[in-house]
């Protein structure tokens, strides 16, 4: 993945974000996002110990939103 | 699209600047039944993300791009390109096991003229392999679905056709379809993906102001390959 894209800062900046459960400092791993049938894989922050991933709510109210979006107008 | 906006485009995506990415391209080749060292032309090479993937594979790979800036991507990485459209593909009779289409059959002004041109480098028993977006639910478009003479489409969602024109025109070029695969999920993915992370997309959305719904298709075509064979 070459882009610099701002939702990438932002997932990366989430970076900071410690796992509530385990105490853990999140690390970027890739991840599937799936969505009506269309799968694509992204680096996100995740628990290293328990495996949960963190999605930041602005990316799930801003990209992911705007993805949804343009899936279902097919 | 313009040059600079292809050109950025290719960077973006890694230079595959389609849906199913190299994986597509690997599965065609095999259910084409290449084997290594096959001579393969990739028409519409693009910035070589193809090629270059073929020769790590083993193939005896080489492009064809009409797009100046395209080709010097290609050459800046020492990838074998040469000039050419997909209507005059510089090349000899029977010289290629398999020539390749991945998003630039849509693209051709002439796509009987780019098929015809494909069955003539192909040697006998040679595949053709097409990646392209399709209308959904089309019916065909008659003497118009392959653009004759007339101007070519501004991207491949313009240009696409239906299933059935595109095994009509493979047909009409002398090919037996053998492989027909839909791969609509990764065109949704490539859409997808290009929104998530504001990557260009070489077309416009596929469901927007350009004829209704497109898909995905995967088709390999056999020259000299009969219903007996």
């Amino acid at each position: 993945m070459t882009a610099n894209s701002d939702v990438r800062r932002e997932l990366a900046v989430s970076e900071e974000w410690t796992c509530f459960a385990c105490g853990e400092a999140l690390v970027l791993r890739e991840a599937p996002l799936s969505y009506q049938g269309a799968t694509f894989r992204v680096e996100v922050p995740c628990c290293p110990t328990c495996g949960q991933y963190f999605l930041p709510e602005s990316v799930v109210l801003g990209k992911m939103a705007q993805v949804e979006q343009a899936l279902e107008d097919k | 699209m313009r040059t600079s906006d292809l050109t950025a485009a290719a960077r973006a995506h890694d230079g595959v600047l389609r849906p199913g990415g190299l994986e597509l391209t690997e599965r065609g080749c095999g259910l084409a039944g290449f084997r290594s060292g096959a001579r393969l032309l990739d028409v519409g090479c693009g910035a070589g993300g193809t090629v270059r993937r073929l020769l790590e594979l083993g193939f005896d790979a080489r492009g064809v791009e009409p797009d100046a800036r395209l080709r010097g991507l290609c050459s800046a990485e020492g990838l074998p390109v040469a000039e050419g459209r997909a209507e005059c593909i510089p090349f000899g009779d029977s010289l290629f096991d398999g020539v390749l289409f991945e998003c630039s059959l849509s693209l051709a002004s002439d796509k009987n003229a780019a098929l015809r041109e494909a069955f003539r480098v192909l040697v006998p028993g040679g595949s053709v392999l097409i990646q392209d977006l399709y209308r959904v639910g089309s019916d065909s478009h008659g003497g118009a679905r392959a653009n004759g003479g007339g101007e070519p489409p501004k991207d491949c969602a313009e240009g696409a056709l239906s299933i059935g024109d595109w095994n009509a025109l493979l047909n009409e070029a002398g090919f037996t379809t053998a492989v027909q695969e839909d791969h609509t999920r990764e065109l949704l993915a490539f859409v997808a993906r290009s929104i998530f992370f504001d990557l260009p997309l070489p077309f416009s959305r596929p469901h927007c102001g350009c004829g209704g719904r497109r898909g995905y298709v995967l088709l390999a075509g056999r020259k000299g390959l009969t219903e007996n064979e």
